[in-house]
């Protein structure tokens, strides 16, 4: 069922058995698990069913250190959340990036990348994409030729892509909707959690309308399921049992805010760049999209003592070659629309028809895809982060619509990070160059000792801010996701990740929104 | 843009054809360096790296870099000697395989030279500054 919370009487109270704040990517994927159960799901959504300018501007809040994306834009407050603009790429933590590794301060997960396995497993429907075959097997999967490269240097990693991204209100609406168990709300922002007078537990979270109505739910358990920045700020925000903020005896949340470094690295040049065009770009496996990338070895990680990251190949097409405008050409007329500037395209296909006469012949004869020369070629990095106290979310005076105190996000990077970049930069070119399929230009911020290129930026995955740990002096929740020292409040998403890796977090996120529900089925179910 | 040599990255693309120097050449002849008298040597060096570097320009730019690292200018008998070991090559493709080897080596045990951000084998570097000191 779905309900709109402006149309409940002021002072309105729901009773569930579980309570979801949040219906992104975790909260659906939770509730969807109870889905026919004899567990009554209330899911409290903040927005409605499309975007709306207050609703989002409820996510204004501050940035400094780092430059960062503006909080108001690079998340989204409906249902859905994030995945309604988020770009379908998926991969899983890698095994170490869940183990203790000595050279990376508060590295460690209490959960093992096997404990998830079965998890990952569930979540590929989900997302649309599979098999799990994100590792130097996936190339017998598809056709391209993996390059020489070392792999005890420098492994080969795959990404796989939602196609077309998976939206999760849009695609799971219906089923929540339908659920005689599920009651999702809409226009419902959580504004407060009620503890009992100890502090152990919830009894309620506070709920209002931009329309001023005011009300709240009840329920045997609670999951926080609101986003990376989001969960930190609510968390902290309901201080009025515990002064610093639920779960935050030590300090800790808001804090150990990680990101993604993306950053270009560096240039390639060679005389052929055919063998890198058709290898190293999309792939479709069953009409699933794989993307080749490469990443450090284990050992290449322990030894120099770096963080996991990946890099891949990526390129500027050349838009004045033949083929670029042949293949405008063919899908303007293939869609039956006009072409702008027709005469000149058709001049830049006949100027180069060697270029163009190449391609056909590969596409017609041998079945290949289209490759366009390129303008130029090039190195994207994006690396794990290195957990960092100093790096975090906190409360500011100023207040929102709602009348919740806004969030200033202070990212900040350390020499780990960068130093990370660069090794694994150099190692690609010293990949490229020994099996000479090209060479490579560091770009001119890695030529020096330190700082960041102008185009460094986060990839919008906020994570860390609610780590997992098994101590509380180290994370806010526990291995079952639970907030220590509250027995039913749980939180779902990426804040919970105590290290991330370099995989874009959402598939990780689902996998450990199962697992959740399937605790939560043992305890309340 | 535009990198520190002054170029586009369009012209930075065109430098493929003297960084990634040589196809490799089957059959070639290597003679023992001692056997060559040093004025000969020079000069049939000079000629063999004429024939090799179809861009001389830029071979220059790299070597006149990686120069700029010595207080003093490196003999050049003594760079051939680095990088040809004992055994000096007798023609274009005994220099281009030569290299080769030497590139796969450098770059797969990480003995690498950046010059103004190119990241380039130690053998291939010298082999650059050879074109500016002969
Ligand atoms: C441009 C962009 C591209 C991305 N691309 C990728 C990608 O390719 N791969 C990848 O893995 N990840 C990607 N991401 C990140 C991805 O979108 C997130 O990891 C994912 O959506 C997080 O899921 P979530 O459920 O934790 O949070 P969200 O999806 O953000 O959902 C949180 C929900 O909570 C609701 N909410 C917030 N506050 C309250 C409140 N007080 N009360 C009630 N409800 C509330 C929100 O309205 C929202 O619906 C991208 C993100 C962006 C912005």
């Amino acid at each position: 069922m779905i309900i709109d919370f402006r149309t409940l009487d002021d002072g309105a109270s729901l009773d569930a058995d579980l309570c979801i704040i949040g219906a992104g990517a975790a909260g659906i994927s939770l509730a969807h698990e109870f889905i026919g159960t004899s567990v009554s799901v209330c899911i409290l959504e903040s927005g409605g069913m499309e975007l709306d300018g207050d609703i989002q501007a409820l996510y204004e809040g501050e940035t400094a250190g780092m430059p960062y994306f503006d909080l108001a834009t690079c998340r989204l407050r409906f249902l859905g959340g994030s995945t309604n603009h988020w770009a379908g790429w998926c991969r899983p933590l890698d095994e170490t990036d869940f183990e203790d590794r000595p050279w990376v301060s508060l590295s460690g997960w209490p959960i093992r990348r096997a404990d998830l396995e079965a998890y990952y497993q569930r979540a590929l429907p989900i997302f649309e994409i599979g098999p799990l075959d994100f590792d130097a097997h996936a190339w017998e999967g598809i056709e391209a030729t993996r390059p020489a490269f070392d792999e005890a240097k420098l492994r080969s990693i795959f990404w796989q892509f939602s196609p077309p991204p998976v939206h999760f209100g849009e695609k799971y609406r219906e089923d929540l909707e339908a659920a005689s168990n599920i009651r999702l709300v809409l226009h419902a922002s959580v504004v407060d959690i009620e503890m009992d007078t100890g502090g152990g537990e919830v009894t309620a979270v506070g709920v209002r309308s931009l329309d001023g109505r005011n009300g709240r739910v009840r329920a045997k358990a609670f999951v926080l399921a609101c986003g990376g920045i989001e969960n930190a700020r609510i968390l902290l925000a309901a201080n009025s049992v515990e002064p610093a903020g639920i779960g935050n005896r030590h300090g800790i949340v808001g804090r150990y805010f990680m990101e993604h470094p993306n950053v270009h690295s560096g240039v390639i040049v060679t005389r052929d760049p055919q063998p890198l065009m058709e290898n190293l770009v999309l792939h479709f496996r069953d009409s699933v999209p794989f993307q080749p990338g490469f990443a450090p070895s284990v050992d290449v990680q322990r030894e120099l003592g770096i963080l996991n990251a990946s890099i891949r190949f990526a390129y500027e097409p050349d838009t004045e070659s033949g083929t670029y405008a042949f293949q405008e050409l063919w899908h303007g007329l293939k869609d039956g629309r006009p072409v702008r500037g027709l005469g000149e395209k058709i001049w830049q296909v006949l100027s180069d028809i060697d270029d163009v006469s190449r391609n056909v012949y590969r596409k017609v004869v041998e079945g290949k895809n289209f490759t366009t020369r390129p303008r130029y070629m090039f190195v994207a990095c994006e690396s794990e982060q290195m957990p960092n106290p100093d790096s975090r979310i906190m409360l500011i005076p100023e207040k929102d619509a709602l009348g919740m105190n806004k969030v200033r996000l202070d990212w900040r990077l350390s020499e780990l990070d960068r130093r990370t970049v660069e090794v694994v930069t150099r190692l690609f070119a010293e990949e490229l160059g020994r099996t000479d399929l090209a060479r490579f230009r560091l770009e001119d911020w890695l030529q020096k000792d330190s700082g960041w290129g102008d185009d460094l930026q986060g990839s919008n995955h906020h994570m860390g801010t609610t780590r997992m740990a098994d101590d509380p002096r180290h994370g806010v929740v526990d291995r079952d996701c639970r907030v220590h020292g509250v027995s039913n409040l749980f939180v779902a998403g990426s804040s919970v990740f105590p290290t991330g890796g370099f995989a874009t977090p959402t598939f990780t996120i689902v996998a450990l929104a199962l697992r959740l529900a399937d605790h939560l089925k043992t305890r309340y179910g | 843009m535009i990198d520190s040599f002054g170029f586009t990255r369009r012209k930075l693309l065109s430098w493929g054809a003297v960084i990634a120097l040589l196809p490799g050449a089957a059959g070639v002849a290597a003679g023992a360096m001692r056997d060559w008298a040093p004025d000969d040597l020079a000069a049939h060096m000079r000629d063999l790296l004429r024939e090799i570097f179809g861009d001389r320009a830029a071979a220059k730019a790299l070597g006149e870099a990686y120069l700029r690292r010595y207080p003093i200018p490196p003999d050049p008998a003594d760079v051939m000697r680095d990088l040809f070991e004992d055994h000096f090559p007798r023609d274009a493709s005994a220099l281009a395989r030569l290299v080769s080897e030497r590139r796969v080596r450098d770059f797969g045990e990480g003995r690498t030279i950046v010059l103004d951000g190119w990241i380039l084998a130690r053998s291939e570097a010298q082999l650059c500054a050879l074109t500016v000191l002969l």
